[in-house]
């Protein structure tokens, strides 16, 4: 590829940014975040309290990509079929006629995934890993840049099913959002004077669909030096015997870290993963496999901690 | 050290007990060592297993505040060493090593101490600890004689080492709180009773054998012979068992009449063919050197010659004087019917010890003369106190020198002599039954004789002496005395016949100091030690044609080596040019190889003689200095604490000779130890701006290291979970040329090889060196004064 396609890509990645900071005042880390997941084809979950802008992150994503936008609001009495899509027999022509669900988009919001039972949220599982949809023994393919950002709300437990391990697993961070800080949050009020509606100005896209998958390609291209690759192993080992990882961290998370690493990397700008990469998309990643309640971000920053950053190697022995 | 979280209490009682075991240990150790030896005062084993005792519980506290654990370790290991200290110390000090097998002994039983207390590894711990036990099982067994608290001690280690052992248990498993699952936890509490209990019973078996072993007076091979039936008899004989009267010790015990001893019935009287000293004297070191009157001479004619018939005579004037050239010692022929000779003096009493029978204190270059005549009134004063035995007591001030008093019972057997042979600084004397002091009289200098006659064969002869304290001497200020005395010119005449000009070089070359003292006699002897070699079967055939400048000539510049005699005339050569007052001395050497299990005595003959030298000391006391290598003083031993203290007199002595060399050399030393690290950095800065010709990634890397050690010598290190950017952008918040720097630093690092850097390789140059310019070692402690 040539260099100005590549510095025309980065450019409009940044234009990307730019437009969700935007739009999510005062959160420059949670958005950097969802761009290191998005370059690194995962999904999102989302856990925060009500109102803190879960909906509207994911609105103006999708309106940025250029992208068909769904969502699922989950009840307790939500179908798998309401999710996926169903057959409906079309009396006209006399056969049956695919309706699809709101999985056949480019960014799926599932809100309040915990609302609903397991049997729909395993719904979701074959289309989040493999981006298809089983249909009456008819795979369907969903949407090559298919994106699920799911919200949870964490203190209302009351009714709720928590998201079994195998669904959990395909998720690739969790993220909560908190309240903006106090700057951002005036800036906020100030700008809602004189709008009447509730919406937020229009986002125009700025890169296509097509433009993202080509920086989604070329994040997964960012070396990774052998260096990098056994710390990274380090810390898995160090999480694998960490009680409260009681589920483990399977290889599927493990490519995923990594995965995520790269994408940093590729984000700032880096043709290589430094130390600072995997450790930085860790708590994300973590945060969905600890197991146990409390101050997990704490937890894992200790874990992380204990392992010690690869030493400086000199070039002597980086060349042998 | 995480098993104090467990349980602190158990830990406690843990390292209490295991304290009070080594500290019985080393006191087990150190009563064996010192009935063995009978060397160190009384007390230090209890002193030492009190401090063992102090240093654990001293070491617990430490630990338990969870600091220093290892630099304890370290000090304390260091401590332990102190013995191999003392033994290198003695050793070069003084030229003769203590018994190694002593030192050895002590380092071990300090290091199993210590190591059984300080050792984090509980596995390690428990090692030692048993090992502890076992060497002191061993060094118990070995003890003769046994005392109450000895034995109080051995029951309470005996007590201990298993309750010990089970806490030890205990505190390796602690009791799991978690365990969810039933059978596991029945499955480990069986094994926490079942695995003390085997270790218990294996100590206790391992114990006993040992016990039995050692203790045992039998070979273990003969008690296991004794299962195996045979025709009788285990083949044991001992020398020791003896029968009839007048036979074993009984033969020469010291009694007070002659008569009733089984010399009476011995040989002995029957022809009396007892030897004088220099019979003696001829037949360890060989027939002095007879000078020829002719230097040639000529066979006369068959008519002239007139047949004698007769023995030619024999010289029996060798009289008083020693010469230095002596025929080579003929070998006799033996007859199988021919029996070791008797021995001519036997004693008891403490060995090591030099009997003195003659001095010599005139010496012309080739031959030693008998002292000047002494004219002294023998005045002697009888002891009172006991009316059996009659004391005589010399009249000598008392001295500080004087440390301890020892006392010996001499037999006089086979020897012509007169005088009586006494160790050095006597200080009174008992002959058989006689009360006259009449019968007494000078043989030298403080040299008891017998006047007008000899001491009839089979006189008993009791004495007691002093000996000399090495710290006392050292203390000693040869200058300060209250001048010469009157003894004084006899025994500081130079030799005319000696080059004084090659003695004064050799001196100087030896480098013993121009201060009078002590030390420099200990130096002098020493190099002389090392300067010769001893060679009892020097063969002094040569007459005087052959070496011009004689025998002592010879010894000091041309082969080195040669008997007792030269190393001591040698000895007296040297110390009187340096002018200490001194004399050369032969009498018996009581060598604790000559003693006689079956006598129960020392029993001395030709093959004792000994040569050595003594230095006339300004309080007018004699002391023994013997240059011949191998053999050792008679000074009092040291404790520990005179041995500092002679350390410590040394030091201050040479502090205050070199004051301003060493203010100067320590000014030096404490500035280079202060501003170490600033010299450090400007050398690798020098190397890695000036001199490096590197490739780009291995230069950043270099100075990134180097940031990185002047960041921890700043007290601001890295911890070993954070990235380098998060540490100085995050927590430090360095500023600079930090931001062009950190994404080199992880290029150089961390990404693959092939990947080339994006600026070239001059402008990577000019980072590395402004980074090192300006992120120095004053900027780091700036930055850490304001973050306090």
């Amino acid at each position: 590829m040539s260099i100005d396609l590549s510095g025309c890509l980065r450019q409009k990645l940044h234009d990307l940014e730019a437009a969700l900071n935007r739009v999510i005042l005062g959160k420059p880390e949670l958005v950097t975040s969802t761009l290191i997941c998005l370059l690194a084809r995962g999904h999102i979950l989302l856990e925060d309290l009500p109102g803190l802008g879960k909906t509207t992150l994911a609105k103006a994503l999708a309106a940025a990509l250029g992208g068909q936008f769904a969502r699922i609001q989950c009840t307790p009495d939500l179908l798998p079929s309401d999710v996926t899509g169903f057959q409906v027999f079309d009396q006209n022509r006399r056969e049956f006629q695919f309706l699809p669900g709101p999985v056949f988009s480019d960014i799926l919001l599932a809100d309040e995934i915990n609302r609903t039972s397991p049997r729909t949220q395993s719904a979701l599982l074959e289309a989040m890993a493999e981006r298809q949809v089983t249909i009456d023994n008819q795979a369907r393919h969903l949407s090559e840049s298919f994106f699920v950002i799911a919200t949870q709300n964490p203190v209302d437990q009351h009714g709720t099913y928590p998201l079994p391990e195998a669904q959990l697993d395909r998720f690739a961070m969790k993220l909560s959002l908190g309240y903006p800080d106090r700057d951002s949050e005036s800036r906020l009020l100030s700008e809602a004077v004189g709008h009447a509606r509730q919406e937020r100005e229009a986002i125009e896209p700025v890169m296509s669909l097509n433009d993202l998958q080509q920086l989604q390609r070329e994040a997964s291209s960012v070396s990774v030096s052998d260096t990098v690759r056994s710390e990274l192993m380090d810390l898995v080992a160090a999480v694998r015997g960490n009680r409260r990882f009681a589920n483990g961290l399977s290889p599927r998370a493990v490519l995923m870290w990594q995965r995520l690493a790269q994408a940093r990397a590729f984000l700032n700008d880096r043709k290589f993963v430094i130390p600072d990469d995997p450790r930085a998309v860790a708590t994300g990643l973590l945060r969905l496999r600890i197991s146990g309640h409390g101050d997990v971000d704490s937890v894992i920053n200790a874990l992380l901690d204990e392992i010690p950053v690869s030493p400086l190697q000199t070039p002597s022995r980086l060349v042998s | 050290m995480k098993k104090i979280q467990t349980n602190p209490r158990l830990y406690f009682a843990t390292v209490v007990i295991a304290a009070i075991m080594a500290a019985c240990a080393i006191f087990i150790i150190e009563n064996a060592r010192i009935l063995a030896y009978e060397e160190l005062s009384t007390n230090i084993y209890l002193y030492r297993s009190l401090g063992c005792l102090l240093l654990a519980l001293a070491g617990y506290f430490l630990t338990f505040w969870g600091k220093g654990g290892k630099a304890i370790t370290l000090l304390l290991a260091l401590a332990c060493q102190s013995p191999l200290t003392l033994y290198f110390y003695e050793g070069l000090r003084f030229g003769q090593f203590p018994p190694f097998e002593k030192t050895i002994l002590f380092v071990i039983e300090c290091q199993i101490a210590v190591l059984g207390l300080y050792v984090v590894n509980a596995a390690t711990r428990r090692i030692c600890m048993i090992l502890a036990g076992i060497v002191g099982l061993i060094a118990y067994s070995s003890i003769q004689e046994m005392t109450p608290l000895l034995s109080l001690t051995m029951f309470l280690l005996t007590i201990l080492t298993p309750a010990w052992m089970i806490l030890e248990h205990a505190l390796a498993n602690p009791v799991i709180q978690f365990q969810s699952h039933e059978t596991e936890a029945l499955k480990s509490a069986s094994s926490r009773r079942f695995m003390p209990l085997l270790r218990v019973g294996c100590y206790l078996v391992l114990g006993t054998i040992t016990f039995t072993v050692v203790k045992s007076d039998r070979a273990i091979q003969t008690v296991l012979g004794e299962w195996v039936s045979s025709s009788g008899g285990t083949g044991e004989t001992n020398e020791l068992a003896t029968s009839g009267v007048g036979d074993g010790p009984n033969e020469v015990s010291a009694s007070k009449d002659p008569q009733t001893t089984g010399f009476s019935d011995s040989e002995i009287y029957l022809e009396t063919d007892r030897s004088s000293l220099f019979d003696a004297f001829n037949e360890q070191y060989g027939e002095p050197f007879k000078k020829q009157k002719f230097e040639r001479m000529q066979a006369m004619g068959a008519q002239d010659v007139r047949e004698n018939g007769d023995r030619p005579k024999e010289n029996l004037q060798a009289g008083r004087t020693f010469e230095l050239s002596r025929q080579p010692n003929q070998q006799k022929k033996r007859n199988l019917q021919d029996r070791q000779a008797d021995a001519l003096v036997y004693v008891q009493g403490e060995p090591e010890t030099r009997l003195k029978l003659s001095s010599f204190d005139r010496f012309d270059g080739e031959s030693w003369f008998t002292e000047h005549d002494c004219t002294d009134n023998c005045s002697l004063t009888i002891e009172q106190k006991n009316p059996d035995k009659c004391w005589f007591c010399l009249n000598r001030p008392l001295s500080d020198l004087n440390s301890k008093t020892v006392s010996h019972k001499i037999k006089i057997a086979n020897l012509e002599t007169s005088v009586l042979p006494s160790p050095n600084n006597l200080w009174k004397f008992l002959v058989g039954g006689i009360r006259q002091s009449e019968m007494f009289g000078w043989a030298g200098v403080q040299m008891i004789r017998v006047r007008d006659r000899n001491f009839p064969a089979g006189t008993t002869l009791e004495t007691v002496s002093n000996r000399l304290s090495r710290r006392a001497l050292h203390e000693l200020h040869f200058h300060s005395g209250k001048g010469p005395t009157r003894h004084h010119e006899h025994f500081s005449g130079r030799f005319s016949q000696i080059d004084t000009a090659s003695v004064k070089n050799l001196l100087d070359s030896w480098n013993v100091g121009s201060e009078k003292s002590w030390l420099q006699v200990e130096k002098l002897i020493s190099r002389l030690q090392n300067h010769a070699r001893l060679d009892d079967h020097q063969q002094q055939t040569m007459n005087n044609t052959v070496r011009p400048k004689g025998a002592i000539d010879d010894f000091l510049f041309g082969a080195r080596k040669g008997p007792d005699y030269l190393f001591a005339t040698a000895a007296v050569v040297l110390l009187r040019e340096l002018g200490y007052p001194c004399r050369l001395a032969s009498g018996f050497y009581i060598d604790p190889a000559s003693y006689s299990e079956e006598k129960a005595h020392y029993a001395l003959n030709s093959g004792n003689l000994h040569f050595w030298v003594e230095i006339l000391l300004p309080t007018n006391q004699w002391v023994v200095v013997d240059p011949t290598p191998g053999f050792t003083d008679e000074l009092h031993s040291d404790s520990l604490y005179d041995i500092a203290w002679i350390w410590f007199y040394y030091t201050r002595a040479w502090f205050f000779s070199n004051y301003i060399a060493i203010f100067l050399a320590s000014l030096t030393v404490m500035t280079l130890f202060l501003k170490r690290r600033h010299i450090y950095d400007r050398a690798v800065c020098l190397w890695l701006i000036r001199i490096m010709p590197f490739q780009p990634r291995r230069q950043v890397v270099l100075t990134l290291r180097h940031i990185e050690w002047r960041l921890s010598c700043s007290g601001m290190p890295r911890p070993k979970g954070c990235t380098i950017r998060r540490h100085w952008l995050g927590t430090l918040s360095l500023n600079g040329p930090t931001a062009s720097l950190i994404p080199l630093a992880e290029w150089a690092a961390y990404s693959a090889l092939e990947i080339e850097p994006d600026q070239p390789g001059n402008e990577i140059r000019s980072v590395c060196r402004r980074s090192l310019e300006e992120l120095n070692l004053n900027h780091f402690s700036k930055l850490r004064s304001e973050k306090k």
